[in-house]
């Protein structure tokens, strides 16, 4: 919760904010039109570092963003206390998780310490895992022990249990964002009503998409049983309930999943059958409904979460254009893999 | 004193194999701080040199200090000086050997830890015993397989608690809640044994489940299976203290290895903390770094007798867009020690930079005594200090400086705890006439800032930014106008334009200062450069009148001792000494501690921010510590 005269800051800042975000149609011209140089793009995308503008920037991109999106979720976060502060403070944990999941990908597969090292992202101030620590461990069990004495003990410890039980890393990452969404979901609820409408929005959507997805892998790709599966997945969808999962579970064939799905969320889905095609149909409807609810002004502590989300997608796709042509690929496939059509 | 040792920059041309000896020769003399933010030479040699010593280093360091923590050992002390360095095939055995003693180690912690969580589920049995009585099932039929009926109890994290439920049903179970504690929820779990039991399985090894272990005398009476229980507990206990017993024989018996490692590995740790400091390419090798310009004839002295084939040594002083980058080295009197913490928490000087240390403790010092003046209560401080000279450390000289000078003042004022008629004063009592006091208090306002303003116009000088010496409104300008108003304070009458033309000048220099470093539009320029001169004058006015508060509180003194004098004569003569004695330690203690804040927030605020940049690097050697064994992670 927030003072009114800092919703009215809020308010203005990420007005003042917006214009860094761009349109679909500038995304599809980037790809279609890759950039001269790494600093042009930069400042087309008001990337900051330590105060200075972007033509004095190294080009390593990839700290860059992160930088910039940190610098920006400081800013936000600044004028928020109590429960709204630890909600903006879950959802910028996604970094510090990647990183949680590239340690222990990287233990589980006896990866050099100095590899996952240089493959983290530095978190600076906002970092809470003792990583230095955890790189030095020897094995997953030291590493648990570290683990245990931090906030993310039994996080931990469901990826290993899964990680033994099915000894591939997909589920490490699947349970990590499974405990990441539901811990969002907690910090959701304890905000006031009118911000959890809005909130739930939002959320509802991301976890509409991590439960699909994860309930046709975990049931028709590595063939568990519906009490696991259900028991993997998160509460809190926007389309699909409790009940319809607790239904789709229990089906037995991805085509009846695609059929017993609600309609709003077939409408999304739009007779897709491809699991690649039907993630990327929930990103852009993640994505239309983050740029709808950064438009409205009823709920400021949504908006803000809004806009970082919509930032660091939109960040993230420029990485990805780039790479794309670091790596010589035609503008169709750039486009498509990064959800442009 | 004032600016530190003068420093030379060298690089040191060796051959790539002797890097390892040219840097424990280095780190022998402790004087050499490596520059790991110089890149000359980088493109030319890019490579890094012992890098598998120092790769071996980093890994066999990590691994020791997680033994020693673990082994909880206390080494001994040995001497380094004569210890020749390893080789490569010694540190690879060490590394190995670390390796296969951490694994031990490991694996012990690792069975402290299950000990711990298996004493926990016992402690949890225990605390949760009647509920199971609360239960209207035979927990005996726990510990036997049923064909149809599938029976649990365990323990289960609160969090997942809901969802364990939802997906046990999908499973064909049954979830019931016998007991909750904080974290943890106490449950029963009931269903069709053949698929559905499957099904459960891997659900509650996905929510952390943990079985009870369930005493064979669990239909027994409540206290026997309560001594049972305790029973296990302390079979249990017994366990971890036979492996605490373990780690502590494994950790003597390992003492003599450790301490060789120990040995090895600070010999090798300079190698390690050349860092970037040493670039080469093939044979040949550069070492940056930082000597004393004193020093330097000792240290090429000890590489000439450490290295066996020739090398090359380049000098010079630093110049002056290096000095951002050059080490600070100063050296202190003891004494001095707790006025260096005090100044080093508002940062480093800069190599050449006058050290505000000195300047510090002097004027503390003096400030301290000029607002608490008094011959009992200074001698009290001093006579503390010299007592608790063990607890206080190095703060044992600030307090009895200060007491020292508290003194000094005491006899100038006239007053001996409190009392003004036992002493006569060298000069008077603060209250004799306050007017005068708080005069006395605004000249030293004036001789503070006025010589902050030329420390600082000294130190712009010396980093050839004459401009901002000049012609900044911390520089020059500011010491013209504070003239032009004592001018003006002192000789009105018989020169009454001349101050007014100074003031006038010292304002034209700032507004061109502040018009030259401000790229804005003119309309904006106009708007920031009139601001920020009026506030520069206010604040440069408003902190002399800050120096009051000196004056004021040795007349807060005077009139809190005539306070504790008031109070104690309106007591009987017992209640009269009781007061006395009470007042007094009050002002020791609470008065001298505001004092003592009020000192530094002048110190800090209207000294060291005027003059200090505050963003030097200290002078770090390598250096073989011998004094104690210290662990690093690396």
């Amino acid at each position: 919760m927030q003072l009114n005269t800092s919703s009215s800051y809020l308010d203005t800042r990420i007005s003042i904010l917006n214009y860094r975000l761009q349109s679909r149609d500038w995304f599809h011209e980037l790809a279609q039109n890759p950039p001269e140089s790494v600093s042009a793009i930069s400042e087309q995308l008001s990337l900051l570092h330590a105060g200075k503008k972007a033509p004095e920037l190294e080009p390593d991109f990839e700290s860059l963003i992160l930088e910039s999106l940190l610098n920006e979720f400081k800013i936000l976060l600044r004028p928020y206390y109590g429960h709204a502060r630890r909600l903006l403070l879950q959802w910028i944990s996604h970094i510090e998780l990647r990183n949680l999941k590239t340690i222990l990908h990287g233990a589980l597969l006896r990866r050099p310490a100095d590899e996952l090292r240089d493959s983290m992202l530095q978190m600076g101030d906002l970092e809470t895992l003792p990583f230095q620590e955890l790189l030095q461990a020897d094995d997953i069990l030291e590493m648990l022990r570290i683990l245990d004495r931090t906030n993310y003990s039994s996080m931990a410890r469901q990826a290993r249990r899964l990680y033994e039980e099915h000894n591939d890393p997909f589920f490490v990452n699947a349970s990590i964002d499974q405990r990441y969404l539901r811990d969002m979901m907690a910090h959701m609820n304890r905000m006031p009503r009118r911000d959890i409408a809005y909130l739930r929005q939002l959320l509802g959507f991301i976890i509409d998409r991590h439960n699909l997805v994860w309930l046709m892998r975990y049931r028709f790709t590595y063939d568990l049983k519906s009490p696991e599966t259900w028991y993997l997945l998160s509460p809190g969808g926007y389309h699909l309930s409790s009940s319809d999962i607790y239904t789709l579970v229990n089906l037995s064939s991805a085509d009846q999943v695609l059929d017993r799905l609600p309609d709003s969320l077939k409408s999304i889905i739009n007779e897709q059958t491809n699991l690649f095609d039907i993630e990327l149909a929930l990103e852009n409807a993640i994505e239309e409904k983050t740029r709808e609810l950064v438009r409205q002004k009823q709920s400021i502590i949504t908006r803000t979460v809004a806009w970082l989300i919509l930032r660091e997608k939109q960040l993230l796709r420029v990485r990805g254009i780039l790479k794309g042509q670091e790596l010589s690929l035609d503008a169709k496939t750039v486009s498509f893999a990064m959800g442009l059509g | 004193m004032l600016e530190g040792l003068r420093m030379q920059r060298v690089t040191f041309h060796v051959m790539t194999d002797e890097v390892p000896q040219t840097a424990l020769a280095l780190a022998r003399t402790g004087s050499f701080s490596p520059d790991k933010t110089n890149q000359e030479y980088e493109n030319e040699l890019p490579e890094t040199p012992a890098t598998e010593y120092r790769n071996l280093y980093q890994s066999a360091n990590n691994r020791l200090c997680k033994i020693h923590e673990h082994l909880a050992v206390t080494l001994p002390r040995p001497p380094l000086k004569s210890a020749s360095l390893p080789d490569l095939e010694t540190l690879r055995v060490i590394d190995q050997e670390l390796t296969e003693l951490w694994a031990e180690c490991s694996e012990c912690e690792e069975h402290q830890r299950e000990l711990d969580e298996e004493i926990h589920l016992i402690d949890s049995l225990l605390n949760s015993l009647h509920n199971f009585y609360g239960l209207e099932i035979n927990l005996a039929q726990l510990r036997e397989q049923k064909t149809f009926l599938d029976l649990q109890v365990g323990l289960v994290p609160v969090e997942n608690l809901a969802r364990l439920r939802q997906a046990a049903g999908l499973a064909g179970y049954m979830v019931e809640v016998f007991h909750r504690e904080k974290h943890q929820a106490h449950i029963v779990l009931a269903g069709l044994a053949g698929e559905g039991k499957e099904n459960i399985e891997s659900v509650l090894r996905a929510a952390g489940y943990r079985t009870f272990p369930i005493p064979e005398a669990f239909n027994d009476t409540p206290e026997n299976m309560h001594i049972e229980l305790e029973k296990r507990r302390q079979l249990l206990l017994e366990d971890k203290q036979r492996h605490d017993h373990k780690r502590i024989i494994r950790g003597n018996e390992n003492m003599d290895n450790l301490l060789s490692y120990w040995r090895a590995l600070k010999l090798v740790e300079p190698v390690y903390l050349l860092g970037d400091a040493a670039h080469s390419r093939g044979g040949l090798a550069v070492i940056h770094g930082w000597v004393p310009e004193a020093q330097l004839v000792d240290v090429i002295e000890q590489l000439r007798k450490t290295l066996a084939r020739p090398f090359h040594v380049e000098n010079h002083p630093p110049k002056i867009y290096e000095y951002a980058s050059v080490p600070t080295a100063i050296r202190y009197p003891a004494w001095l020690k707790p006025f260096v913490s005090l100044t080093r928490n508002y940062g480093t000087p800069r190599y050449g930079e006058i050290d505000p240390t000195w300047l510090f403790a002097l004027s503390s010092i003096l400030l301290f005594g000029i607002m608490f003046g008094d011959v009992g209560h200074g001698a009290t401080l001093l006579i503390a200090a010299y007592i608790f000279r063990n607890v206080l450390k190095s703060y044992a000289y600030l307090i009895g400086a200060n007491g020292l000078s508290s003194i000094v003042f005491g006899f100038v004022y006239g007053s001996v705890f409190g009392n003004e008629h036992l002493l006569t004063p060298l000069w008077q009592s603060p209250l004799h006439e306050p007017s005068v006091i708080l005069l006395v208090a605004i000249y030293i306002g004036v001789a503070f800032i006025a010589l902050s303003i030329t420390i600082n116009i000294y130190n712009n000088i010396l980093v050839t930014d004459y401009h901002r010496a000049f012609m900044s409104p911390g520089g020059l300008p500011s010491l013209i106008a504070i003239s032009s108003v004592i001018l003006y304070a002192i000789s009105a009458e018989q020169h009454p334009i001349f101050p007014g033309l100074l003031l006038l000048a010292s304002l034209l220099m700032m507004m061109q200062y502040l018009w030259a470093t401000n790229d804005t539009s003119t309309s904006e320029r106009v708007v920031v450069v009139s601001i920020e001169l009026f506030e520069t004058l206010l604040s440069l006015f408003s902190n002399i009148l800050s120096f009051l508060r000196v004056g004021a509180f040795s007349l807060n003194h005077v009139a809190l001792m005539l306070a504790v004098f008031a109070i104690a004569e309106m007591l009987p003569e017992n209640g009269y000494w009781l007061m006395m004695i009470l007042g007094n330690l009050f002002v020791i203690s609470f008065e001298a501690a505001i004092v003592m804040i009020q000192v530094l927030r002048l110190e800090y605020y209207e000294g060291l921010s005027r003059y200090f940049h505050a963003d030097g690097r200290m002078f770090r050697p390598l250096k073989l510590d011998d004094s104690e064994v210290q662990y690093r992670y690396t």
